[in-house]
């Protein structure tokens, strides 16, 4: 049985194009094209039926998608990606910080769309389900358990709030963290408007990981948003893209 | 009470010389004293105070004692001579004083003018100027307490807007004395029956408005006290007619300020919109009709093609977008701490898509500071300098991006070995909607004015500069500085490893 995504979008275009591309990928889609459409078809789909994503664009004739967030986020913790009109970072940040998992902004490509998907599909539920520990890619080995970094097969000294500061950004890999969630999460909740901590201890955790780090391969800069620690390599088993 | 004062002694001593010096000089004193009372006292006392002195001279000591009649000829003349020497002198001093007071009332006015005038100028608002002129009218020695309540004609040509509690009958009153632009009221010659005094803000050809003074003392009739008045609420007149008209200006400029960034973004749709769509339709329907004919290979271009344009489009829309924004009048910028090394980081990321043989290298001075700018808009400036470099050079030569602190500021410089921009569009190209020339004949080049534009703003309004210089070896370079401001401290207690 295949994932099955809700596809909130009221451009009827961009809707089909997505509903074949994301079909061609294996997934249920269930179209929907207004906030009131969306909410009927969420409340109907109960127990085995429900949905294992949404993917919700903003600007809905009847509405702000972003109710429709908040009202998801108090019945469920099920991944939401946001499409986003405008290159507004003040809304993203609101958005992510309201629980959305991650989000594209238009114009955007379906190779875009389905990596935002397939990281989110691999974080559900992470309170369920066992939190990612170990991150592998292109050289680099990070071991959560044994609290160790590796890269290019050398063991790599952290400080302790370097290595927080990592640790956040594994648990999510691939997914946006907000300045405001890694202040929170690494220093406190007083810290979230220190963003300078972020900018130097970022600069220091690049130093040490990336091979050029004017030109980061791994820990990317979202602007006016966040950080992301890029996609690991092979995906842990727990988050293919089809149910067993 | 002076004057008697000097009166008294006078007399005294003109009693106290009895009998020791002869009558004439005995009457001295007395012609003094009678004189310098016209130091106090107003004319006409003066003068009567001089009548009182000789004929009191006359009664006490001129022969025969104790009567008005002159015996001696001599004594007549002596009496007269004191009479017309006393009375000359008190009312020419008396005169003098007068002509000091008016002088110095005079000269307060033009004091109290010229504060007024000053005041006007640094007032920001028609009510400031309001209460400039109460102020002023309240400072006027001739006047215990006055209200002032102003009326301005704004907006709406026929109708007043008074700034002030006012009866319908002073509202009439305000409406008739600013149409026809006179005084009227007690002293004006003018419905000398009204209890308050009106009068215009006259301003050059016409008044912008009127004032209505309602005084606690003594009305305000002296001719010279109405022009004082007068010239007054003329400066305020003015006031306003300047604060009017400089609104009117800015109003035009704004206006005529919209007018050219809608001209700018209809010729940047019209223009550079154009070529991307033409071309994508042109790739899009080769691949609908002549998809069966065609290579893999082809099918792929086409793609890429289309791809592309989509790209240049959705760039060329964000810095429309943004520019139009940045114009917005209650702009806000989300400015942050940001690291230059992570802005160029994030610009890199994005250019290197559109940059498959690496042509952009970047040259980073270590420990650079933090600058506090919008993220979002920088990465975007910077991306337009790259893009533009890129397009604008010949596919085999490198793009350079050189970021240094420079003394105070933090230096960002894109340099190219393309031919640079002609002299000749130096100073025009951050224009709206210019285009360097090469790149109408070029292929492939198009839309670098609005995106210039969109930088030199977006340096503007972080208080930095974009500059350009062309570079010594042939090639463009385009500069952006920004200031450096101290850096906040960051608690690093944890150094230890973990």
């Amino acid at each position: 049985m295949s994932l099955k995504i809700l596809l909130v979008e009221d451009d009827r275009d961009l809707r089909y194009t997505l509903r074949d591309a994301l079909s061609v990928e294996g997934y249920d889609v269930r179209p929907a094209a207004s906030l009131a459409d969306a909410s009927a078809q969420l409340s109907l789909a109960t127990g085995s039926q429900r949905f294992d994503l949404l993917v919700l664009d903003l600007g809905l004739p009847d509405g702000d998608g972003s109710a429709l967030l908040a009202h998801v986020r108090r019945q469920s913790m099920v991944p939401v990606v946001v499409i986003s009109a405008q290159h507004d970072e003040g809304q993203k940040i609101r958005l992510l910080d309201a629980g959305a998992d991650d989000y594209v902004t238009k114009p955007f490509s379906v190779g875009e769309l389905l990596a935002r998907i397939r990281v989110a599909l691999r974080h559900r539920g992470t309170a369920l389900s066992p939190a990612v520990t170990r991150y592998e890619r292109e050289g680099v080995h990070i071991d959560l358990t044994q609290r160790t970094v590796h890269v290019r097969g050398s063991a790599v000294h952290l400080t302790p709030t370097e290595y927080q500061l990592l640790a956040r950004l594994v648990r999510t890999a691939g997914q946006v963290v907000t300045h405001r969630q890694l202040l929170a999460d690494v220093w406190g909740a007083e810290f979230v408007d220190h963003t300078h901590y972020l900018r130097l201890y970022m600069a220091q955790l690049r130093a040490k990981i990336e091979v050029e780090p004017a030109e980061p391969c791994f820990l990317l800069t979202e602007t006016g948003v966040g950080y992301r620690l890029v996609e690991a390599d092979t995906p842990p088993a727990d988050a293919v893209h089809m149910r067993s | 009470v002076a004057g008697l004062l000097v009166w008294c002694v006078g007399a005294l001593a003109t009693v106290g010389l009895q009998g020791r010096v002869d009558l004439g000089s005995q009457a001295m004193p007395l012609v003094l004293a009678a004189a310098a009372v016209g130091l106090w006292w107003p004319r006409v006392w003066a003068g009567a105070s001089c009548v009182v002195a000789v004929l009191m001279f006359n009664w006490f000591f001129v022969t025969p004692r104790g009567s008005f009649t002159v015996s001696f000829q001599r004594d007549m003349l002596l009496l007269c001579t004191m009479f017309a020497a006393s009375v000359g002198v008190a009312l020419l001093v008396a005169r003098q004083r007068q002509l000091a007071s008016i002088q110095r009332q005079q000269a307060d006015q033009v004091r109290q003018l010229h504060a007024l005038g000053q005041q006007l100028r640094q007032a920001e608002s028609i009510h400031e100027v309001c209460q400039g002129l109460t102020a002023a009218l309240n400072a006027l020695a001739l006047v215990d307490v006055c209200t002032a309540v102003v009326a301005v004609q704004q907006n709406a040509p026929d109708a007043l807007q008074v700034l002030g509690p006012v009866s319908p009958d002073e509202h009439s009153g305000l409406t008739i004395c600013q149409a026809q632009s006179m005084p009227l009221g007690p002293g004006t010659g003018r419905y000398e029956n009204q209890p308050v005094l009106y009068m215009p803000l006259r301003g050059r050809s016409k008044s912008p408005g009127a004032v209505l003074i309602r005084s606690t003392g003594l009305p305000l009739t002296a001719p010279d006290t109405l022009a004082h008045i007068q010239a007054m609420c003329d400066l305020v007149g003015q006031a306003i007619e300047r604060e009017e008209a400089s609104r009117h200006a800015t109003e035009a400029r704004q206006l005529a300020h919209d007018q050219k960034l809608r001209n700018t973004l209809l010729a940047a749709v019209s223009h550079d919109y154009r070529t991307p769509l033409a071309t994508i339709l042109g790739a899009a329907s080769s691949l609908q009709e002549q998809s069966d004919r065609m290579s893999s290979a082809q099918r792929q271009r086409h793609v890429d093609t289309v791809m592309d344009e989509v790209r240049q489009l959705s760039r060329l829309t964000d810095n429309a977008l943004q520019l139009a924004r940045l114009d917005a009048p209650n702009l806000r910028l989300l400015t942050d701490w940001q690291s230059p090394e992570e802005l160029v980081g994030a610009v890199l990321r994005r250019v290197r898509m559109r940059d498959p043989q690496r042509r952009t290298h970047l040259r980073l001075a270590p420990g650079l500071p933090l600058v506090r700018c919008d993220a979002t808009l920088v990465v975007q400036l910077l991306e337009n300098l790259i893009d533009n470099a890129l397009k604008y050079s010949p596919d085999d030569t490198p793009v350079e991006v050189v970021i240094r602190q420079q003394g105070h500021h933090l230096l960002l410089a894109v340099g190219d070995r393309g031919p640079g921009v002609l002299w000749q569009q130096q100073a025009s190209m951050f224009e709206l909607f210019e285009r360097g020339q090469h790149g109408v004949h070029q292929e492939g080049i198009r839309g670098a004015g609005l995106g210039l534009a969109l930088c030199k703003t977006i340096a503007q309004v972080h208080g930095g500069t974009l500059v350009y210089r062309s570079r010594k070896r042939g090639g463009a370079s385009f500069e952006l500085r920004l200031m450096i401001e101290p850096s906040p401290m960051v608690d690093t207690h944890d150094e230890a490893s973990a």
